[in-house]
């Protein structure tokens, strides 16, 4: 009779075996090379990405004439080599997309929790900021903050941080509200538990699963923005190689060099939409009720 | 010693209480039969086997109850019945389920949306949720009204006003215009009980109709769907796991237990002489007497994991008289022409 | 055996607007002028239907709630407006066990913890905590080996057992249950029934028991209140109520019960129409609109809980 708990070490990696098979596959494979190009770009990109070259300057990608294997992708109008500006520049997204979506969730999902946990005035004062920040064009408080304080990459993500909590704090206010209404919580409560312990260990890690998965979609929000900012100066500084920088350089000579903003555009998309799918994945993978699959 | 509350034992009290009818049938013509179903649920954890091969028979106009605990498969049974199985988890593997002589597992979609609402009806478990709450309670009796017979629209309001009194709801031509948060829990199972009757059904099927209702309300609604049946002389199956409910109201019972009809009897036989194991377990354990009683009987282990059956006899593993035999799996065996019992050993114990 | 649970005319009152955008503001008279005490290792039985006040009793008394008005008295003390420290002393003699299995243990914590709670709340430390936690494994007749697993894991009758071991944590001397084996299959409902009771012997506890299931609370209770829309319309010794009911709402209620035995008659009393909400109720008895032997009187004045009978304690104009 084969019995559940006698092969508990054995069903588990069939656990993994399977979680591995419902993995999106392309997706996943796109996150990936992002992460190796960010931490590996000293060794994968083949040339230096700052390292202007005038010579060879405006070459198209190797498959067209005039391009060479020197520059698989071609070269922009100071010579810089595009790929090895894409490898690079993957490190901006990845910095950019992960501690904005850390710093934006962190803050979003802890205001959502205090609101739903406390109501009343609390929730009340916590709303209307959340009403007065969403009325705001992140452009606007982004232009006004970066002029403040200077552009770097460091500034851009506090401007994501500041502007995109807003996002999670609704989602997590309504779940933390409904957690607070049910019976653990009321048990939390006899046991003993005063208020921040509640928050701390009761509420928030059940509000987990909903704020990864809105990380997550988010990671491709804040490389966008991110490539906004650059495109219209307010971010990280030249010569440093960013996706959207080589957008804002490349726009001018898209007639006859249409590989400088192309491929930098393409890499944006492929990751913004590697991004969403992880996330939808993840959204339909932590939902209980998705359990029955045929 | 009085053993459950609300007994009559006061002779006084005793002669206002109506005879309890010796519930008897004439009729022994059989609207419905299923001969092994199987419906499996396909997940990611592996297969659950809801039903493993169910064999049952109802009689035109008797109350049938089918009785069991969580994941016994009875609630699947029903849907099955009526065609709603979630898909695409849930699928029926094998077997036959006749109405009326024919087998519904073979129509198409279009020959079972004639039938269902129109001679098989439905009363789900749960009023409020099978209820839209944006349309009017009028709206939604008289759907299947509409679909099925196609009348105009004064037909159909004047039928609708019409069921409504049957099913006891007061004033039915002001409240038909009602939503259903305006209606409190009897009200609106007794509007789920007016949709399910509108087209004059010959089979009805309730899954637990009053297990979400308070206490008195259930009485209401048990009088109700009593003088319904024997009004309009319909066939009932009752899917229930209150035992309480089965004597009140069936003619004949089966038990179901992971899957499996353990037992099936006429009411009086099972309660009185049950012979399987299990049923004999689940009387055992029903919470009776004062405080101060011996503990209740508890049948020992607990249910198994719906993905993983036991071999053989599903209850073994629980039942205090296992032998080595229960590996294999018995075969219903007959006490009687209405009384059948799936175990070895039920002639010794 | 002294009274440990004391309760004088208990109200609580919710504000509720009503009124689609008018936020006219009404009482929803949850309970309503309630008083009843329960003796030491006794277990009093609260039944009634659905709105009719006995799950906000329970909360009442566990400070879940603040009482609008009236006094909860625990051995003595007057402990209607305890906060703070006094309040968490509290929490150490009285504890809850609530209704339903999936709900009452936060998902994300391991068993062991969720038992423990009480404890490491109150800075016991972890190596003690796990040494109870076992034994109350084994109170409970848990395996073992459950400590480090997730709720998720076990069945629902199981869950129970674990709200159980839990409440039993900090040795308390009352534990409400509201409702806890409502949401159990028969099998379970057993087993846990018999652990109530058993623990009771045990540990020499006493018990608030709400439920709306009869036989129940009939099994469990030595006394037994009856609440109707905020109210406690019967009050008596468990035998007594259900041999000899005199409030007819009592005697509908006993007669609803279908008994598992299809030889037993029970008496038919049908009510007509549905339960009465707390939300503004009518002036005299609560129950007059469905009362089968209403009079006059009944319509206008309300009937205070008089004693008809030792210990027996009814709110109707008929047994005065």
């Amino acid at each position: 009779m084969k019995s559940p708990e006698d092969s508990r070490g054995s069903q588990q990696r069939l656990k993994l075996r399977k979680l591995f098979r419902r993995i999106p596959k392309g997706a996943a494979s796109i996150i990936l090379i992002l992460l190796l190009c960010a931490v590996f770009s000293p060794w994968l990109a083949p040339h230096n990405p700052i390292e202007q070259n005038l010579g060879a300057a405006l070459k198209p990608p190797f498959w067209q004439g005039g391009g060479t294997m020197d520059h698989l992708l071609g070269t922009d109008n100071l010579g810089r080599d595009i790929l090895s500006r894409i490898i690079y520049g993957a490190r901006i997204s990845v910095i950019v997309g992960f501690v904005g979506v850390i710093l934006a969730g962190a803050v979003g999902t802890l205001l959502g929790v205090i609101a739903g946990y406390f109501g009343g005035k609390i929730d009340a004062v916590i709303m209307r900021l959340t009403d007065i920040m969403l009325s705001l064009p992140f452009i606007l408080v982004g232009i006004a903050i970066i002029g403040a304080i200077g552009p770097s990459l460091t500034n851009v993500v506090i401007v994501l941080g500041i502007t995109q909590w807003v996002g999670y704090t609704r989602i997590i206010r309504f779940e933390a509200m409904s957690l607070s209404r049910s019976e653990f919580i009321e048990m939390a409560v006899i046991s003993g538990c005063r208020w921040w312990r509640i928050l701390l260990v009761h509420i928030l890690p059940n509000v987990l699963n909903s704020a990864v998965v809105l990380a997550t979609l988010d990671v491709g929000k804040m490389i966008i923005i991110e490539a906004a900012f650059s495109f219209l100066g307010l971010g990280v500084k030249p010569p440093t190689a960013t996706w959207g920088a080589m957008l804002a350089d490349g726009r001018l000579y898209m007639t006859v060099a249409w590989w400088i903003v192309t491929f930098p555009g393409l890499a944006i998309f492929a990751t913004v939409l590697a991004g969403n799918l992880i996330g939808d994945w993840l959204r339909d993978e932590l939902d209980p009720r998705h359990q029955l699959k045929a | 010693m009085v053993e459950y509350p609300g007994a009559v034992q006061n002779k006084e009290l005793q002669m206002k209480a109506p005879n309890s009818e010796l519930r008897t049938l004439n009729s022994e013509e059989t609207i419905l039969e299923v001969k092994d179903l199987q419906i499996h649920f396909f997940t990611d954890r592996g297969v659950i086997r809801a039903v493993e091969g169910v064999d049952f028979s109802v009689r035109k106009q008797e109350v049938w109850g089918l009785v069991g605990e969580s994941a016994s498969g009875k609630s699947v049974i029903g849907q099955a019945l009526v065609g709603m199985v979630s898909k695409p988890a849930g699928r029926i593997v094998s077997g036959e389920i006749l109405f009326k002589g024919e087998d519904l597992l073979k129509k198409d979609s279009r020959e079972l949306r004639k039938i269902r609402g129109n001679q098989i009806a439905f009363i789900p478990q749960d009023p409020t949720i099978a209820l839209n709450p944006l349309l009017s309670i009028g709206f939604q009796i008289g759907e299947a009204f509409k679909y099925h017979r196609s009348l105009n629209m004064n037909k159909v309001h004047e039928q609708v006003i019409d069921v409504m009194k049957v099913v006891n709801i007061p004033s039915p031509e002001i409240r038909v215009k009602d939503y259903p948060h305006q209606l409190s829990g009897g009200l609106k199972q007794r509007v789920i009980i007016a949709t399910a009757l509108s087209c004059r059904p010959d089979l009805l099927i309730a899954d637990e109709p009053t297990s979400a209702l308070d206490v008195t309300i259930q009485t209401q609604i048990i009088k109700l769907i009593r003088e319904i049946q024997d009004r309009f002389q319909m066939t009932m199956i009752l899917i229930t796991h209150n035992l309480g409910l089965v004597a009140k109201m069936c003619h004949r019972v089966a038990v179901l237990y992971c899957g499996r009809v353990v037992e099936e009897a006429p009411v009086r036989e099972l309660f009185k002489d049950p012979k399987h194991p299990y049923t004999r377990g689940l009387l055992a354990s029903l919470p009776k007497g004062e405080k101060g009683n011996v503990d209740l009987y508890t049948i020992p282990g607990q249910l198994p994991n719906p993905l993983y059956h036991p071999p053989g006899c599903h209850f073994s593993p629980r039942c205090p008289h296992v032998l080595k035999k229960c590996q294999e799996i018995p075969p219903i065996d007959r006490a009687s022409e209405d009384h059948g019992i799936r175990c070895w050993r039920w002639r010794e114990i | 055996m002294g009274i440990l649970l004391q309760i004088e005319n208990l109200k609580k009152y919710f504000s509720i607007e009503s009124g689609f955008l008018r936020k006219v503001k009404v009482d929803l008279r949850a309970v309503d002028d309630v008083s009843f005490t329960i003796e030491e290792g006794e277990t009093f039985g609260l039944v009634g239907e659905s709105g009719c006040g006995k799950t906000t009793i329970g909360k009442l008394v566990l400070k879940l709630y603040e009482a609008t008005s009236g006094k909860i008295l625990f051995r003595g003390r007057d402990v209607t407006h305890f906060q703070g420290t006094p309040l968490d002393e509290y929490r150490k003699d009285i504890q809850a066990v609530f209704q339903n299995p999936y709900a009452s243990l936060n998902p994300r914590m391991r068993i062991w913890r969720l038992i423990g709670e009480p404890l490491i709340v109150r800075g016991w430390p972890k190596k003690k905590v796990r040494e109870k936690v076992l034994e109350l494994l084994e109170l409970v007749m848990l395996p073992a080996d459950c400590g480090p697993r997730f709720p998720h894991e076990m069945s629902a009758g199981q869950r129970q057992q674990i709200a159980i071991a839990r409440a039993l944590s900090v040795n308390p001397k009352f534990i409400v249950l509201d409702e806890p084996t409502s949401l159990l299959d028969v099998s379970a409902q057993a087993s846990i029934l018999n652990m109530i009771v058993g623990l009771q012997k045990k540990l020499e506890l006493t018990y608030l028991f709400i439920s709306h299931n009869l036989a129940v609370i009939r099994f469990l209770s030595n006394r037994v209140g009856v609440m109707y829309c905020g109210k406690l319309v019967e009050l008596a010794d468990s035998r007594k109520l259900y041999v000899s009911p005199r409030h007819p709402y009592t005697q509908a209620l006993l007669a609803s019960v279908p008994a598992p035995d299809p030889d037993v008659q029970t008496q038919e009393i049908i009510l007509e129409g549905d339960v009465i909400s707390p939300i503004n109720p009518p002036e005299g008895c609560r129950f007059y609109s469905r009362c089968r032997d209403r009079m006059e009187d009944c319509k206008k004045n309300e009937p205070p809980l008089k004693e008809i009978g030792p210990r027996h304690f009814v709110s109707c104009h008929l047994s005065s």
